[in-house]
């Protein structure tokens, strides 16, 4: 009897506890790990010594997230989420197209690297509202790990 | 064999009780508890003020130097900090927590409002939002605790901080309710709810795609002024802090046009995305608003925050009436858009590719 008193406890204490933990902590999700990959990508271009570096893991990055998203695409079946990755991958290739200076844009000067980086993951966490399931946001995670 | 002890049930129900307390407070921003009444300002209220942070979807966005910030607490931090700060005014601060029931099964509250008072947190309750009617639930806790002063003496204003509200109601606005559909309709009759006799002095709209005819023509009826941004807003949104650097301000025009000036030199100096705010005189713009709701393209996205939209001149290739509207305008400095022109402060739904 006092055993099962004292498991009944600790079972009330573990519920309390599991339904305390705060939502920034419990609302960590695929969308979210997508936004912290971008967001290691642009202090990785920061920590670069040199501008042809930091031109070069955005360059590598941003192919990579393109790649991932291809596949990613190939592999959803539901519509919206196949649109979701459209829009996506156009904002992140016209970010490619403008680090490099094609489909008319300038190229990003050497000096502004840093501050273009910044815009990278500030236009990347705007577009939150693109509609793209979870399970397909995990499905890109994943994918980006993989095609590193 | 020792024989067995008796079973004290006293302090397991205490830790039990103390345990679902603890979960039943949670708080995303750690807040003090009301404070004592000594010493509190008598001087008369001149504004009652009610924010409202949308925190029931993703809000996590990182500062140039990587840090994390959840877009919901840093508002509710800011709030906090101007209603500490304004001695004559009433502040309602509510936040929209996700839906979550203990063990999935049993309801918990999914709001809490915090009520100041000169100054002074005066209340804290949680309380259901109830979302099928918007603020109505938020609406009947003004009414209870509200100081006895009618809305009509008052400077009153709603500031709503959340995602682009969608221009047709469509569901999925609300992770943790994705069921319960929630539009630009909604929104405006849950913030006429706020004011039931007579229209707001000012509605502030920090979202994405807030500055459109749709949206000003469905907050017409109930504001006289209105700052929004006609096209993408960063997660950052207009610091709440900033309502303290207006709180001598009772005029609606004065008031948001001050509001908008003092965030636009924030966001700029912060994001490198565009920042583009606006104001709108409803008894100038609202017109113009409702003539142009009726011919817009329509917004037919699915996506629970509506589609992207751009400047109007640009959606519709011709002018727009901006009599009543004032533009705090700076493009991106980077992407296809960074040396377009100043935009009207009208967003439209892009023309069809």
């Amino acid at each position: 009897m006092r055993t099962a008193s004292r498991l009944l406890g600790l079972l009330t204490l573990a519920v309390g506890l599991v339904a305390a933990v705060p939502p920034a902590q419990a609302d960590v999700n695929p969308r979210e790990t997508l936004k912290r990959h971008v967001r290691d990508v642009v202090q990785s271009v920061k920590a670069a010594p040199t501008a042809a570096k930091k031109r070069a893991i955005l360059d590598e990055k941003l192919r990579g997230m393109i790649r991932a998203l291809d596949r990613a695409e190939r592999m959803t079946a539901l519509p919206q989420d196949r649109a979701g990755i459209d829009v996506l991958r156009a904002r992140l290739q016209e970010k490619l197209d403008e680090l490099h200076g094609q489909d008319g844009y300038e190229a990003v000067p050497a000096n502004q690297l840093d501050a273009f980086a910044d815009y990278v993951q500030q236009d990347f966490e705007q577009a939150d509202s693109i509609t793209i399931s979870l399970t397909t946001a995990l499905l890109i995670v994943i994918l980006i790990v993989l095609l590193a | 064999m020792s024989p067995a002890r008796p079973v004290r049930p006293l302090p397991i129900l205490v830790l039990a009780a103390l345990a679902l307390m603890v979960g039943a407070c949670r708080s995303v921003v750690p807040v003090p508890a009301p404070d004592a009444e000594e010493g509190a300002s008598t001087a008369p209220l001149r504004q009652r003020l009610v924010v409202v942070v949308h925190g029931d979807a993703g809000y996590l966005y990182h500062t140039p130097d990587g840090t994390p910030h959840r877009a919901d607490a840093e508002t509710l931090r800011e709030a906090f900090a101007a209603a500490r700060a304004m001695p004559r005014a009433e502040v309602f601060v509510v936040h929209q927590r996700p839906h979550a029931p203990l063990l999935g099964l049993i309801p918990r509250d999914d709001g809490t409002l915090y009520h100041f008072r000169r100054g002074r947190l005066v209340r804290r309750t949680t309380y259901d939002q109830r979302r099928a009617r918007p603020f109505a639930a938020e609406a009947a806790l003004l009414r209870e605790h509200r100081a006895p002063v009618p809305d009509s003496a008052l400077f009153t204003a709603a500031l709503y901080y959340g995602h682009a509200v969608p221009e047709r109601a469509r569901p999925g606005y609300h992770r943790s309710r994705p069921e319960v559909p929630f539009g630009v309709e909604g929104l405006a009759r849950g913030l006429g709810r706020l004011r039931p006799a007579g229209p707001l002095d000012a509605v502030v709209l920090s979202t994405c795609d807030g500055g459109t005819p749709p949206s000003i023509a469905a907050l017409a009826p109930h504001a006289r002024s209105v700052l929004a941004a006609p096209a993408d807003l960063h997660l950052s949104f207009v610091d709440a802090d900033l309502l303290s650097t207006v709180a001598g301000t009772t005029d609606p025009q004065a008031w948001t046009r001050r509001l908008a000036d003092r965030a636009f030199g924030r966001l700029t100096g912060r994001v490198t995305t565009a920042v583009t705010l606006a104001t709108y005189d409803l008894d100038r713009a609202a017109p113009t608003a409702r003539r142009w709701a009726r011919r817009v393209r329509p917004d037919t996205s699915t996506a629970p925050t509506g589609a992207r939209h751009v400047d109007c001149r640009r959606a519709l290739d011709r002018p727009i009436d901006t009599a009543g509207v004032r533009v705090w305008d700076r493009p991106a400095r980077f992407g296809p858009a960074a040396g377009r022109p100043p935009h009207s402060g009208w967003g439209c739904v892009p023309p069809s590719p």
